[in-house]
Parts: C-alpha cells; structure tokens; sequence
C-alpha cells in the first residue's frame, strides 16, 4: 500500500497530466477498485476544474459532428427517433462482422462501453443482462451475457486471439468485493461459460467487468498484473 | 450561467435517458470548450477530430454515470476530454514541444481570462494560489494542465532532470493543495 501523500501526488499528477502512458494505465486500472485513490482523484480534479473556464473555444469542424452522428445513430440527421440500443448494437456487430483485419486497435487501451437490458427490468427470474465490452462504439470485442436467474455467465469473444504466450483474463471489479476477482480465462473458440453463483445478484449486476492480457494460463498472483483492455459494466436503458 | 448550468444538467439527463435530440443540443453547447481542450493538448487538429468525435462517443454511453452533485456538467466532460487527450498524446509520443511557445502567459491563452474570471470565486482562489508558486514552476503546471506536458517533455523544456521535475511538481501541488484549504 502506498503512503497517503504518495497516492495523493499519483492523483495530482494523473489529473494534471504528466504521468507517462504506463501510469496512466496504472491509475486507470487501480481507479476500479481503489475508493481512496479514486477520491484523491475526484479532489483534484474539483481544485483545478476552475482552469476549464479559461481555455479557449474552438469551434471544430462540422465533419466531425456529422462523422459522429453517423458513427452513432447511422444517420446525420435526427428525423428519426433514436434507435433502440439493440439495434444499434446489431448493426455496429455486422459493420464488425464485415471489416477484416479490425482488431489491431487491441493493442491500445480501453474503455467505452454499450450496456443494455434486453428483458423487463423487474428481475429476476429469467432476466437476462448483457453487456459489451469494447473499445469504442464500432468495435465490439466481447459480449457478456448474465443469466441472472441461474447467475450464469457467457462471455462470446468477437476479437482477435490473445497474442502468443497470453491469456485474456475476465475480472469482476466491485467495492463490496475489495480486490478484482478472476472470472476465469476468455476461451477463443466456443463461448465460455462461468458460474457467478458466489456473487450477489447487486454485485453482478453493478460490478465493472475488465479483461486484461495475462500471462498464458491466467495472472500468477491472482490479480490483474497489466491494465484492462477492456472494460464495461451492465446498465439498463431506460426505454 | 447557473442557468446555463441548470440546461446542461437537463439536458445531461435526457442523453443519460438516450435522447438523441438533447445529445446533439449537448454537443452544439458544448464541442467548443472541449475542442479547445482537445486541440490545446494535441495540437495536431486531424487528431484533435478525431479525438472529439471518440470523446463524445464516450459522454453519449456514460451519461449516466454524471452526477450533478458532484460538480458541473462541463466539469464532468472536460474530465472526459481531458484524459482521452492525454491518452491519446502519451499513446502516440506525440511532441507538443515542438509546438510550445517560448513564454507562457496565461492571458494569451485565454479568450478572456477576465470574463472568465467574473463570477467565480473558486477560479480567483486558484489563481491567486498558482501566484504563490515561483514563475517557472507556475509554468510547468500551467503546461501540463493546457498542453499535456509529460514531465519528460517539462524536462527538455527547463534543461532540467525528470526527477527534478518531478520534485518542482510534487512541492507546487502540495503548496497549492494548502493554499485552497484556506
């Protein structure tokens, strides 16, 4: 554990903005679990957010309001309503399905995430909870769905192979659970199945999930040893 | 501007509820500060693009996750851009160095420190206490905080060693966290 000024000077200096690229990552990845750090940070973030009124306004260009529009919704303009998430999310799993070679963006950090509830949200017999893993809205990578009925968990890998001599790990990230918790290796081929039974329905469905790239077989010491490449939690949509 | 405040935690709502039609509301008010954000630290504006494109395709799937009592809304997005930027810059060794001017003056920066100022109490408490700090140091958080320098990239700009760097960081937060405690 590091001292209090130690990790208040992390903080600091993550919201400042001079960590290199691997402390960040390390911030980022210990921010899921560590309350005390994620507090440091929120503090300063709230001393220098005064600093924000005095950047300058840029006016950006309209293609990136149009490319945005259409990355979202498929469309620039909103005379339709809003799709349905699964719609949104069947579409952008074909526009994946249909690119080759996508899935170098791995190699880069983390976290975006679509989340939704595909039955009622009055649980829990046969409810189901699914969520997506993914680095940005384009891209699916994993596909998460819970049983919350049986607490049983597929996870459907639509992403590359881990590199050689590696594993992904899935990991269950929550308050009520202090340190990350394996959920086990991500299998390549078929889905995987795990059982959450150990968990309580709460922490299922408010815990973050993360997949990290582990050593082959899984992190020797039992928690994450690289930060995620992948984050998501579940979320209903309200509809 | 508490007004203004008050639109964008309605309109925070209606995005976190997937109202399109109040996203591109959110996006017309506020893409100008973020894109100011953005380009401060990146510079380079076809990364800047597409680096605010990604960020408000992160604000649109986490509304939710905002909480209007726990600061503003453009508190809350600048958070986002700001640190998809510094991901971004530190990913790709971008060298905002070469674009840094040679003075740093905080009123060049700004659009207009003084309206920015009016009406805030918190950012004049905050600028007084970054008075308190020797110039050169005031500097190097100033740069870190617009232009998303490393303390690699602060460590060529004052000829000094990183971990020299890292000392004049660590000594001007902590005066400045004790001086907002006043």
């Amino acid at each position: 554990m590091t001292e209090p000024d130690d990790r208040d000077m992390l903080a600091a200096e993550y919201v400042l903005g001079t960590l290199d690229a691997d402390e960040r990552a390390e911030v980022s990845t210990r921010l899921a679990g560590d309350a005390d750090l994620g507090r440091a940070v929120a503090a300063w973030e709230e001393r220098l957010a005064p600093l924000i009124s005095t950047i300058r306004s840029i006016v950006p260009p309209d293609a990136v309001f149009e490319a945005l529009m259409t990355r979202l919704f498929g469309s620039v303009r909103s005379t339709e309503s809003a799709r349905a998430p699964v719609e949104l999310l069947r579409r952008h799993l074909r526009r994946w399905q249909g690119a080759s070679g996508g899935l170098a963006l791995l190699a880069a950090s983390l976290t975006a995430w679509i989340a939704l509830r595909e039955t009622t949200p009055g649980l829990p017999s046969g409810s189901h909870v699914t969520a997506v893993l993914q680095r940005d809205a384009g891209a699916p990578a994993m596909v998460l769905d819970i049983d919350l009925a049986t607490r049983r968990l597929t996870i459907t890998p639509v992403l590359a192979a881990a590199p050689a001599g590696r594993s992904y790990e899935l990991w269950i990230i929550d308050p009520a659970l202090g340190n990350p918790r394996s959920l086990g290796l991500v299998a390549q081929q078929a889905d995987g199945h795990q059982s959450l039974t150990a968990y309580d329905p709460a922490v299922i469905t408010g815990a973050t999930y993360a997949v990290t790239v582990e050593p082959a077989g899984g992190s020797p010491t039992g928690q994450p040893t690289s930060a995620p490449i992948l984050t998501g939690k579940l979320a209903s949509t309200r509809s | 501007m508490l007004e203004q405040r008050r639109d964008l935690v309605d309109l925070m709502d209606r995005v976190a509820a997937r109202d399109r039609i109040a996203f591109e509301e959110l996006y017309k008010a506020t893409s100008a500060k973020l894109y100011g954000v953005v380009v401060g630290i990146l510079g380079r504006r076809s990364l800047a693009d597409e680096t605010l494109q990604e960020i408000y395709v992160r604000i649109w799937e986490r509304a939710g996750d905002f909480d209007s009592t726990k600061g503003s809304p453009i508190a809350w997005m600048a958070t986002v851009a700001r640190n998809r930027a510094l991901d971004e810059v530190r990913r790709a060794k971008a060298a905002p160095m070469l674009a840094l001017p040679e003075g740093f003056d905080i009123a060049a920066e700004t659009e207009n420190p003084l309206e920015a100022m009016e009406g805030s109490d918190r950012l004049r408490a905050l600028m007084a206490c970054l008075d308190q700090l020797d110039s050169e140091k005031r500097e190097a958080v100033l740069l870190a905080y617009y232009r998303g320098c490393s303390r690699e990239v602060l460590s060529r700009r004052y000829g000094r060693p990183v971990p020299t760097i890292k000392t004049w960081l660590h000594r001007s937060l902590i005066q400045l966290r004790l001086c907002l405690r006043q």
